[in-house]
């Protein structure tokens, strides 16, 4: 019998000896057995955990419910979303290959691309639309990057029509903002990324990150053969065995099991969270419509058609506003009650931040141009407080900074 | 059924059709996540571990990948 994704989130596949109900928190650093399976472990002839480092029973349980929710064909954990994002920009690319990235992405993957795997002769073109992509894909391709909505750009990157033109190039997806909503595996995506620090966990509590491979690409393609190392003969798992045993193990981004614990917590609630930030922020972006505020979500934008087919009815739970300065900006997230000014995104709480002075501070007035990011852009992240609430302190909020 | 499970010969109950997925349970491989499995040479799908069904002498190997510290 097959459940829903939904039940499945409420009910992780635990395994325990005492019937636990809840995930176990398995502290250990290491794992003790026989000297035989220790021997089979390291020989890879029998499964087992022998150091959390690379593997342990509290991550692995986090490891299958992200898992289950994308439809994979297996998850690695990672101590953040940017050491999950370097470990498979690393294990993909070498030296003198390009990344193919989307425009105006999050600024530490910016920052990745740019600032650090350039230094190891990896250079990254950006394409703002599938026809740019189509004309500067060639061979000398790594991977092909995109998120499925872009921070704070709000740009919806069409995932299938990226699958549809993509060649034998790996399309690697960052889905931080809208899991549950939007299934990888299904748009064509070959590998998906989260920061599980923002919905996934929601609660505010946990950094972690997860690389998920959606088993659509073969790679038995040649093309990663080098990169795969002693792994190249494992078949469908080559980049998921690679990966954990090479870039998870010896880079060292493990996450910690007390993390894997709390974000596991946090995703029995996340079918609910997500539908409920989605629908208080439609409620509230139609508020600032209705105000003639400019807007920039995706249901009122040239992105509805896309991301209503993309998120199953669902326009995500961000938004922007842009309140024309600085000043203004800083007057408004300063009024607001309820909402926090912090840079993190879709947790239990609304959250607002002025751009352009803190996410954006570290790109050039050029890329900042080129992300949206105006002087009085204000982030808002919605949460899951009662929609009127938010409203009559966002209402209040403009009030106060003389906008309405 | 005589099975050839990662190069020894086994019995392995057969009471109903023998699924690759019914054998990863058998087994007892508690996170299929961190295998590859071979069939007489061939690597299997992931996808295609439910239809797969095992017939006398097959070959299958269990490939794990979570390896040991340092």
């Amino acid at each position: 019998m097959t459940f829903t994704k939904k039940s499945a989130l409420v009910h992780p596949m635990i395994l325990d000896q005492f019937g636990s109900a809840v995930p176990p928190l398995y502290k250990a650093t290491s794992f003790a057995h026989d000297a035989e399976s220790v021997s089979d472990i390291f020989s890879s002839k029998k499964a087992g955990f022998v150091y959390t480092r690379i593997g342990n029973p509290t991550v692995m349980l986090l490891e299958s419910q992200i898992n289950r929710l994308e439809d994979g064909i297996g998850t690695v954990a990672f101590s953040s979303g940017m050491a999950a994002i370097s470990a498979v920009s690393m294990l993909l690319c070498s030296s003198k290959k390009e990344i193919l990235a989307s425009s105006s992405i999050f600024g530490g993957t910016y920052s990745l691309f740019i600032n650090i795997l350039s230094h190891y002769g990896v250079k990254t073109v950006f394409f703002n639309s599938t026809d740019e992509l189509k004309r500067i894909i060639s061979d000398d391709t790594a991977f092909i990057f995109a998120e499925t909505i872009g921070n704070p750009s709000m740009k919806v990157t069409d995932i299938e029509e990226l699958a549809s033109i993509k060649k034998d190039v790996p399309l690697v997806v960052d889905a931080t903002v809208t899991p549950y909503i939007f299934n990888g595996k299904s748009r064509g995506a070959d590998i998906v990324v989260y920061s599980a620090t923002k919905m996934l966990s929601g609660h505010g509590r946990a950094v972690g990150g997860a690389v998920v491979d959606c088993g659509n690409y073969d790679w038995a393609n040649l093309r990663y053969k080098t990169s795969f190392a002693n792994y190249s003969d494992l078949g469908q798992m080559a980049f998921l065995a690679t990966l954990r045993q090479l870039y998870l193990a010896d880079l060292g981004g493990c996450m910690s099991p007390e993390t894997a614990e709390s974000i596991l917590t946090g995703m029995e609630t996340l079918a609910l969270r997500v539908k409920e930030s989605c629908e208080n922020a439609e409620f509230l972006a139609a508020f600032f419509e209705e105000k003639g505020l400019n807007v920039n979500y995706p249901k009122f934008s040239s992105y509805r058609q896309t991301a209503r087919r993309q998120f199953n009815g669902y326009y995500g739970s961000i938004l922007t506003i842009d309140l024309g300065s600085r000043e203004k900006a800083f007057k408004f997230v300063d009024s607001l009650k309820l909402p926090l000014d912090m840079p993190n995104l879709c947790d239990t709480r609304t959250m607002a931040i002025h751009a352009a002075s803190t996410i954006g501070s570290m790109l050039s007035e050029k890329e900042k141009a080129a992300s949206g990011i105006t002087s009085g852009l204000v982030r808002i992240s919605v949460g899951i407080e009662d929609k009127y609430d938010l409203k009559n302190d966002f209402s209040n909020a403009l009030s106060k900074a003389k906008i309405q | 059924m005589k099975l050839i499970i990662n190069g020894k010969e086994e019995n392995v109950a057969d009471n109903e059709q023998l699924s690759l997925s019914k054998l990863l349970t058998l087994k007892d491989v508690k996170f299929p996540q961190m295998v590859s499995v071979q069939l007489n040479g061939e690597f299997v799908k992931t996808d295609l571990y439910e239809s797969k069904i095992l017939k006398e002498n097959d070959n299958v190997e269990f490939l794990y990948f979570m390896g040991g510290g340092r």
